[in-house]
């Protein structure tokens, strides 16, 4: 294989591949990108940790195809340091790999294309077509709350429906959940309920991709017995294909836990409870996090203590005409929600001090947003 | 840090002497702290129950056998907790550097110390005094210019005695002492240094630090300073337990598969000794040492922490499960440990589902 390509559009297609490449992996071929090189004018690239694959290409002039595996650390740290011109990567014997740019010169130590795993292919079963506009936004509002424990397997990933005429997904570490819907939308493709678990990985690694796709774009999406495929438009016409490993297993029930009679309402500035928890939570203990929220007649007072460092309180007007309560939370999973739903006012909403609260933003979009949050006992 | 003055209490039969006190019908018998069942580890023994031969981490089983007239009674942790605290209490009127070992084992440095004691001995005299009048048990002390030689001394005439160390005597006392009264010179250390000659601690003096140091690497300096009588680990008040172990090197080499009765063994005394914390351990960690002194480790958190010591032994196994390696390959030495203890109640809010 011997191909030149531009700087700019290798750097670009590696640092997305990255976000797939297993950084400790035991498996040393894991840790490479395969790269190929056919007669069509493109490099193709590929990364897999096995639970999670990316294929995508830039464009190249080919000189001879061929196809070789790289490491794919060395070769995005190196390329970053090249000048922004182009570069030739030649395939030498016993897997050495030459790179060339500008008067850099440089041998890099390959491995067998052989090795590298096959990668699933795109089922030809119709592809259901979702906006990716409204995917990133939606991922980028439940993504926070997936758990990263991983005896809860289920919870590892987010729970997605499909149906004809709605879009949502729903995420939760067992203590707090977020849910966001969006039935404002008409999913071609989707002829009947869909639903799937997507792995925080993969949902990461498509908030990258989504963050491409030319306006009011789609992205196919298709699955098999154990793979979900997506594929992603690019602004240049070609697409990037990623594939993640359904997680198998029982979401929970999420629908039995969500508030049906939060009769306490108030809101509150986002901004401004934002920053008050902030400053607040710096007395809170450190591993609880655990602030305290008061509410009596149209005032919220945030407080914390801890034995280590001292206590702090912050009052925020607000209407509140329901009777007094304090509430314990996790500071920071609330602090989570506020960064998440980046709204001007968001609408809490209790029932006691034991019940989980919900929080959603107060001016809807065109979503159903909320996140509903165990209280800390206090 | 030269002139210190540290003390070590050490409570005399702990679980088994508050069971007494609080039970006047056990008093005067042979008692054996320990839940009832095939697999449970004797917590403490009451003297009378010892000198059957009964010793706490024995199967209570074989405490059954040794001694038939013992009586058995469950542990009582919470009350051994609350009983713990009031020896703290005791402590706190001398000094705030305090290290509690467990619940019935303590470093103080009364080096400087808040009645202005001119003597450690005093100081130790005053709270074995206070223990026994306040508490109505006893306790065993030991004075020493660091920590190591305090555990010794308060071992020396135990039950219910206090021996000193004066810096002074360091060298004489140490000399004929056998090189197992060394912290972290276990059977395994022993038999290698008993291979070179060395029984005693007067015989570790002829070796010179380097000789140490390429035989037990990095423990071979401190193998010298021990036997100079130099510790310089400072008391340190407070530490949270972060994790606890048990391990044991074989005599011979194991295989994966010949390592079962093994973790039994050593959940079971991971578990004995977790049960003297106020919280619970979320995370159980297998350890594995090759015979080229390659260390694996492989632990697992279950979304809630293990309530039994079934439990422990399960994930145990389940982590053995998850070593690859060819069935051939064997092991020198197995750990089983509990760590990232917390309280699930005050670090996370209760679960959605």
């Amino acid at each position: 294989m011997e191909i030149t390509v531009r700087k700019f559009d290798l750097l670009k297609e590696l640092q997305l591949l990255q976000g797939v490449v297993e950084r400790k992996t035991t498996i040393p071929i894991l840790g490479n990108v395969l790269a190929e090189a056919g007669d069509d004018g493109r490099l193709r690239l590929a990364a897999t940790d096995l639970e999670l694959a990316l294929e995508t290409s830039c464009p190249a002039k080919v000189q001879r195809s061929g196809s070789c595996a790289i490491p794919a650390r060395k070769l995005l740290d190196y390329v970053k340091l090249l000048p922004d011109a182009d570069i030739t990567i030649k395939q030498l014997e016993n897997h050495w790999i030459q790179i060339r740019c500008g008067r850099a010169n440089t041998r890099m130590v390959g491995m067998s294309r052989e090795n590298f795993p096959a990668l699933p292919a795109f089922p030809a079963t119709p592809a259901a077509q979702l906006p990716a506009a409204q995917m990133e936004q939606m991922i980028r509002r439940i993504i926070f709350a997936i758990s990263n424990e991983e005896s809860r397997y289920t919870l590892n990933g987010a729970l997605m429906v499909l149906k004809p005429e709605s879009l949502s997904l729903v995420a939760t570490d067992g203590h707090r959940l977020a849910h966001i819907l969006n039935d404002k939308v008409q999913l071609q493709g989707v002829s009947t309920e869909l639903k799937c678990l997507v792995p925080k990985k993969a949902l990461n690694e498509l908030q990258s991709l989504l963050a491409e796709v030319p306006e009011a774009g789609n992205i196919e999406f298709n699955r098999d017995e154990t793979h979900l495929f997506f594929r992603v438009p690019t602004g240049m016409g070609n697409t990037r294909l990623l594939t993640a490993r359904q997680l198998t297993g029982q979401f929970p029930n999420y629908e039995a836990v969500l508030p049906k009679d939060n009769q306490r309402r108030v809101s509150v500035r986002s901004e401004e409870v934002g920053s008050a928890i902030r400053r607040v939570a710096q007395f809170a203990d450190e591993r609880s996090h655990a602030i305290r929220m008061r509410l009596e007649s149209d005032k919220m007072v945030l407080t914390s203590s801890s034995s280590d460092t001292g206590e702090s309180d912050e009052e925020l007007d607000t209407q509140y005409a329901f009777d007094p309560m304090v509430i314990g939370f996790n500071s920071q999973y609330l602090l989570d929600f506020l960064n998440a739903a980046n709204t001007d006012e968001i609408l809490l909403e209790f029932k006691d001090e034991q019940s989980a609260g919900q929080l959603r933003p107060k001016n809807g979009d065109d979503y159903q947003y909320r996140y509903v949050v165990m209280p800390m006992r206090i | 840090m030269s002139g210190r003055k540290i003390v070590h209490v050490d409570m005399d039969a702990f679980y088994a002497s508050v069971e007494q006190r609080d039970k006047p019908e056990l008093r005067g018998r042979p008692v054996v702290v320990a839940w009832r069942g095939n697999r449970s580890v004797v917590c403490a023994a009451s003297y009378e129950a010892r000198r059957f031969g009964v010793h706490s981490a024995m199967p209570a089983l074989r405490a059954e056998r040794l001694c038939p007239a013992a009586i058995f009674v469950p542990p009582d942790f919470s009350r051994y907790r609350a009983v713990s605290q009031q020896v703290r209490e005791i402590f706190r009127r001398y000094t705030d550097l305090i290290e509690p070992l467990s619940l019935d084992e303590a470093y103080l440095d009364v080096t400087v110390n808040k009645p202005a004691l001119e003597t450690a001995t005093q100081v130790a005299r005053l709270i074995r005094q206070q223990i026994r009048e306040e508490l109505r048990l006893t306790a065993s002390a030991g004075v020493a210019p660091n920590k190591f030689l305090a555990k010794i001394a308060s071992d020396w005439r135990k039950p219910d005695g206090l021996f000193v160390i004066r810096p002074e005597q360091v060298d004489g006392f140490l000399a004929p002492l056998p090189v197992e009264r060394l912290p972290g010179v276990g059977k395994v250390t022993a038999d290698r240094l008993n291979v070179l000659g060395i029984k005693s601690v007067a015989d570790l003096r002829t070796f010179t630090l380097e000789e140490l140091e390429q035989r037990f690497g990095r423990y071979g300096q401190r193998l010298y300073e021990l036997a100079r009588g130099i510790d310089e680990h400072p008391v340190t008040p407070n530490r949270p337990t972060r994790s606890i172990s048990a391990e044991d090197t074989f005599p011979n080499d194991l295989t994966l598969a010949e390592l079962e009765p093994v973790i039994r063994t050593l959940a079971q005394k991971v578990w004995a000794a977790a049960r003297r914390e106020q919280r619970p351990a979320r995370t159980v960690v297998l350890k594995l040492k090759t015979p080229e002194f390659k260390i694996l480790t492989r632990s697992y958190t279950p979304p809630a922490p293990p309530a039994s010591v079934e439990e422990v032994i399960a994930i145990a196994l389940e982590l053995r499960a998850r070593v690859l390696a060819l069935p051939r390959q064997r092991y020198r030495l197995a750990g089983v440990g509990l760590s990232n203890f917390i309280d699930p109640n005050t670090y996370f809010p209760p679960r959605l589902f």
